[in-house]
């Protein structure tokens, strides 16, 4: 990971910047049903793949 | 001959799940015994809700008497104090050691023998660590049910001054240099965002991620990678955008102090001391032992034996202090067996972990700033499930553990909350294998790619509902309660 030192002072609008963003399509995707339909079933399976993958 | 007696020391996630699984497939044919210093079960990361009250105490709780009445499982509230694992004086049967909790017979000794022994006792929440951390001092916590609910009326006190047109202060993150669990605090500081954005006073708040980890995202994991757009992406970048997405500042590498009312006073790993001025601070404290002792069978203090410094216990995992670069995925445990004594396991946050997965770090003053390791949710339970295989295959003849669930060799699926709406929450879900990285098997990032990924959306909203349910459902031990995954 890379390292980035963080003064205390830095306030929120300056690391905002260097920060990256969600454009407002990806923001949408975050709550669009049909989608996140799709997304509960692929989520869930991942998780599912991860539990099997865990139990010895 | 008797039936062989397993106690298991507290009820929790990891202990909750040994007990669980011990009286399934033990029947009556052992003793199940737990002994935990609460009435209830708690489901804790559902805390995270009622401290920003969106529900009750009632809601991730529940009274752990009835259910273990009903499925033939001995309790005692008690808090366990000492384990005489070689017995007493002539008398070499176990035994440990705990004064009821119980009202109308506070204080009580009792005495409970037992063949095998399960350590899942939990953190002692170390709030004494810094002056004036915690309920009893300045801050605020969701550690426990009844903190939580503290956090949500201060919070419901806060945005009644904010509907005032004052302007708050609030200060979200881990209060001293070796916390843990900083998956809480984040969960904490967005929930909290976006409730503040739901009662209309957001415009008026002010909010603080301050934090022990060297970059956002560390979580105590040494951060995670992901590939996303072509890249493989560290954590600390989706962590920071989050933060940035929703207006909130953030500090890194810092020890709290001390706790003043409304400040934070702050050591840097740098080495530089600062302040944060809050009206409403929620800091985590850092997790101990729970401060159990051992004698021998001569009453000799044998704790060094069992436990580590930090209080908690010892079991099959290489504590030989080495540096960061020679850490191993082979340092951490897999039985969870105590060397000291074949017929003891700890499971959950009980055990002593070999070293932090974090890079180590300290300031120039000596002070610690280091996330420990986090050991709760999935891994508490796939490690109380596994210590419970053994235990019921030693009933059964085996001389060794056989069941493991060595952190650097199981994964693990998180949902933390980002807001709770059932068409406008967000929760992020998160995977990773293995919690511990493996840079043996996976030399660049430690971590099996193919699965370890992380996404934020509504659908992870509706996982974290669904574990909720699920989860309670199944520490309730109603039908079919053992098909649910840990």
């Amino acid at each position: 990971m890379p390292t980035k030192a963080t003064p205390f002072d830095q306030g929120r609008k300056a690391q905002g910047v260097f920060a990256t963003k969600p454009t407002d399509f990806t923001k949408s995707l975050r709550t669009n049903i049909l989608w996140q339909v799709i997304r509960f079933i692929v989520i869930n399976l991942k998780m599912i793949r991860i539990i099997r993958k865990s139990h010895h | 001959m008797s039936r062989p007696r397993v106690l298991v020391l507290g009820a929790g996630v990891a202990g909750h799940t040994a007990a669980a699984f011990l009286k399934k497939w033990l029947g009556k044919e052992a003793e199940i015994t737990v002994i935990s210093p609460r009435p209830d079960y708690n489901w804790i990361p559902s805390n995270i809700w009622v401290g920003v009250g969106l529900l009750k105490p009632s809601q991730v709780m529940f009274p752990l008497k009835p259910v273990y009445a009903r499925k033939g499982i001995t309790f005692y509230q008690a808090k366990a104090t000492t384990l005489h694992p070689e017995g007493e004086g002539e008398d070499a049967t176990p035994f440990v050691e705990a004064e009821s909790t119980e009202e109308g017979r506070m204080g009580e000794l009792l005495k409970v023998p037992y063949d095998y022994l399960i350590n899942a006792t939990g953190p002692k929440l170390a709030f004494e660590a810094t002056p004036g951390l915690g309920p009893k001092g300045h801050s605020l916590s969701v550690c426990t049910a009844p903190h939580a609910l503290e956090a949500s009326l201060a919070l419901d006190e806060a945005v009644a001054r904010m509907k005032k047109g004052e302007r708050q202060r609030f200060l979200v993150g881990t209060g001293h240099g070796t916390c843990t669990c900083q998956g809480a605090a984040f969960e904490y500081i967005v929930n909290l965002e976006f409730e503040l954005r739901a009662r209309g006073v957001r415009d008026l708040a002010d909010i603080t991620y301050l934090t022990n980890e060297f970059e956002l995202g560390d979580f105590g994991m040494g951060g995670i990678h992901i590939r996303r757009g072509g890249f493989v992406t560290p954590s600390n970048i989706f962590t920071e955008s989050l933060m940035a997405e929703r207006g909130l500042r953030w500090v890194t590498q810092a020890h709290v102090k001390r706790l003043e009312p409304g400040c934070a006073y702050l050591e840097f790993l740098n080495g530089e001391e600062g302040e944060e001025r809050f009206d409403l601070a929620m800091l985590l404290p850092p997790f101990k032992g729970v401060g159990l002792k051992a004698l021998d069978r001569q009453g000799q203090d044998i704790s060094e034996r069992l436990f580590a410094p930090s209080g908690f216990m010892r079991v099959d995992a290489d504590y030989q202090a080495k540096p960061f670069e020679d850490w191993m995925a082979s340092d951490w445990p897999r039985t969870y067996q105590s060397p000291a004594y074949k017929n003891i396991f700890a499971a959950g946050i009980a055990f002593a972990p070999p070293h932090p997965v974090s890079q180590p770090r300290q300031s120039p003053n000596g002070t610690v700033i280091t996330p420990a390791p986090p050991r709760t949710g999935m891994p508490s339970a796939m490690i109380g499930r596994a210590v419970a295989r053994s235990i019921y295959g030693m009933i059964y003849g085996s001389d060794t553990p056989m069941s493991t669930a060595s952190m650097a060799e199981i994964g693990a699926a998180c949902v933390a909350s980002a807001g709770s709406n059932p068409f406008r929450g967000t929760a992020a879900s998160i995977t990773v294998f293995p919690i511990v990285p493996d840079y043996e098997r996976y030399p660049e990032f430690g971590r099996d790619l193919n699965h370890t990924f992380g996404e934020i959306g509504l659908a992870g909203h509706w996982i974290k509902i669904l574990l909720h349910h699920l989860f309670l459902y199944k520490a309730k031990m109603l039908p079919f309660w053992s098909f649910i995954p840990e």
